[in-house]
């Protein structure tokens, strides 16, 4: 018995099929937009892996200058180096103003006055 | 490569392929999958600009994850059918309103062309009949009926069980069947 008051199966799986059958057709234009989104994300993703290249000698001596406390460090060592070459080339006198007498004259050191028992080694049989 | 020689690869393998960088990878998935959620959206929204922007945010989120796709997993088309679900949902959210325009569907008038035009009308009867819907219902009949979507992947599309799917798919066929049933004569019954 036909019901009138709906479709039966058979009459709405061919209004479906009608739908099928005409699926929505997709714009050259929406097609180009989705490709180069592709495109896009794509490019982001190299972008997102290329390391820095191995002749780029900032990378080298970025990191070896970080290791040693910045640009601070690298004139602090600077200062080190200097005053430890002018220290190797004075003459004691000018050292002994350096360090305003808080080690004292230094003319000559016997080497009993730095190891008293080396004496009495040196002289034993 | 052509794109016709990537017709018999899998879905999956063109995701990783243009995860690899391959664009005619992209090329291929695009016009397989695009169309399909393309009319999904549009029964969906029943604006065409709205579905487009749709089918291409889904695409863009697909392209994105490409990288981490493990094939055998999952099935694109179920991934990208859940995507394109709930931004359609989101949008229909952010508007209550349903418009029961029908869809602009050039009739064919040549002679003995009665068939094609039932065809036609069918068609149109049906885009608005099914905005009359409630969306989940209308979500599963579209998938079910018209995608041939299978129950399964229906059901993790909408994050709901079997039982649901089948649940709503009668519910929506019935209210369409009494929808269309006063056009019987337009639509060639």
């Amino acid at each position: 018995m036909v019901e009138k008051n709906r479709l039966d199966d058979q009459e709405l799986d061919a209004v479906f099929a009608a739908a099928a059958q005409n699926p929505p057709t997709m714009s050259a234009d929406l097609f180009a937009r989705i490709v180069q989104d592709a495109k896009g994300v794509s490019a982001d993703a190299v972008a997102a892996t290329v390391p820095a290249t191995p002749s780029d000698p900032t990378g080298f001596f970025a990191a070896l200058i970080e290791t040693i406390g910045g640009w601070r460090g690298v004139a602090g060592l600077a200062t080190a180096t200097l005053a430890g070459v002018w220290i190797g080339v004075a003459q004691p006198d000018t050292i002994t103003g350096l360090t305003g007498g808080y080690v004292g004259d230094i003319t000559y050191f016997d080497p009993g006055d730095l190891i008293p028992s080396i004496e009495y080694q040196l002289t034993e049989g | 490569m052509p794109l016709d020689a990537l017709n018999d690869v899998s879905d999956d393998a063109l995701l990783v392929a243009f995860g690899n960088g391959d664009q005619d990878a992209a090329r291929a998935l695009t016009l397989r999958l695009a169309p399909r959620v393309l009319g999904f959206a549009t029964r969906m929204l029943n604006d065409r600009a709205e579905a487009e922007d749709v089918t291409q945010e889904a695409m863009m989120r697909l392209w994105k994850i490409s990288g981490d796709w493990r094939q055998g997993e999952a099935k694109v088309t179920t991934w990208l059918y859940r995507v394109v679900s709930n931004l359609c949902t989101d949008r229909l959210r952010r508007r209550r309103s349903v418009s029961l325009d029908a869809i602009d569907e050039p009739l064919d008038e040549t002679p003995g062309a009665d068939e094609r035009i039932f065809q036609a009308q069918r068609h149109n009867a049906l885009e608005v009949a099914l905005q009359t819907l409630p969306d989940r219902q209308r979500q599963a009949v579209v998938m079910r009926h018209i995608d041939g979507l299978a129950n399964p992947d229906i059901a993790e599309i909408l994050d709901i069980s079997v039982e649901a799917v089948e649940s709503l798919t009668a519910r929506g066929k019935r209210a369409l069947s009494e929808v269309l049933a006063g056009q019987r004569e337009e639509l060639g019954y």
